[in-house]
């Protein structure tokens, strides 16, 4: 896939439908300490009263050269911004507000997955059910996709 | 238990060969505050947290190290990759050739091979919470030693986002340190 991204430190993505969807996502207080998913993502962290940067370090904007690398980063970014609710939630069950926003960035994650799945194979082996063929190691593995 | 997502939790893409930098990188492979050590720390305390904010937390804090294990052993892997054997002994890496070969294989950066003794469980959870809350320190800053030490954005922009996750996940701990001294629970 990496061949497919540009790690560029300064320049826009190409692609970033998210930026207006989540801008300003609800009202609640902790939800306004967010990053939308792809910001967050970039970072490492969704919250922004938490980041910290390093000397002069800025976050790797990633830039998807195709489609397979932008179906890729939709899967990684909206499954992060989950996942960081995740263990946010983990500490703060009762949050109302971000149980919304969990579960609305793991519905579209799990979309993300679907549409990934779709076209460049299965990303886990639930995907794969009434096949005729087992696709699961027909696609590259996650640490060589570079050389694709 | 678990299922494997065929991704990275984050994008790699190392283009330039560094025997040095993996050389150094592995210590967050298989080194005292690196990745094995903090997934088996958190899996291996969740059983006697006291409740289950502290079960969930342990458990998907530790699930994403195992992950984390996955991107330091991709970046170790691609700077290795297509190295000579003449490259190897220059690098100083003759020795890991003897027993490994090109292999991966969990040590500091010093050549110590991953143990468990790096990892405590005491049975107190404000006690192993601590302990937790100094790991993700710990890795916070050998992930800023290693940024110091290279100059390849490609291992760069990983390691600053790794660090960015031992940030985190020191919150998320402090938190739960936090709740469970002012809402004393029993130990079990």
């Amino acid at each position: 896939m990496n061949n497919n991204f540009s790690f560029d430190q300064y320049d826009r993505p190409a692609m970033n439908i998210f930026e207006q969807t989540f801008l300003s996502p609800n009202n609640s207080l902790p939800v306004q300490n967010l990053k939308e998913p792809y910001e967050g993502f970039i970072r490492g962290n969704l919250f922004d009263h938490l980041y910290r940067q390093y000397q002069n370090y800025r976050p790797t904007r990633l830039v998807p050269n195709n489609e397979q690398a932008e179906l890729l980063l939709n899967v990684d970014q909206l499954s992060f911004a989950a996942h960081e609710l995740n263990l946010y939630l983990d500490v703060y069950p009762n949050d109302a507000q971000m149980i919304n926003l969990f579960n609305r960035y793991q519905q579209m994650a799990n979309e993300a997955v679907k549409a990934y799945e779709k076209k460049y194979g299965p990303l886990t082996i639930n995907s794969l059910s009434n096949t005729d063929q087992f696709s699961w190691e027909a696609y590259a593995w996650p640490w060589e996709m570079e050389e694709k | 238990m678990w299922k494997y997502e065929k991704r990275l939790q984050y994008p790699i893409s190392i283009k330039k060969k560094d025997l040095r930098m993996a050389k150094f990188l592995v210590t967050q492979y298989g080194g005292a505050n690196g990745e094995m050590a903090a997934a088996l720390r958190y899996l291996n305390q969740r059983y006697t947290m006291p409740d289950n904010r502290g079960k969930a937390l342990l458990t998907d804090i530790g699930t994403e190290e195992l992950a984390h294990i996955e991107m330091i052993s991709t970046m170790v892997y691609q700077l290795m990759k297509n190295a000579t054997l003449e490259e190897l002994e220059a690098a100083g890496l003759a020795s890991h050739y003897a027993e490994h070969n090109r292999s991966l294989y969990p040590t500091d950066a010093n050549g110590v091979p991953f143990t468990i003794a790096y990892v405590a469980t005491t049975g107190d959870y404000l006690a192993d919470l601590s302990e937790d809350m100094a790991a993700e320190e710990k890795a916070r800053a050998v992930y800023e030693n290693l940024i110091d030490l290279t100059e390849d954005p490609d291992v760069i922009g990983p390691l600053l986002w790794l660090r960015q996750r031992e940030i985190i996940h020191f919150q998320r701990f402090k938190e739960l340190y936090d709740y469970y001294k002012q809402n004393k629970k029993e130990p079990r």
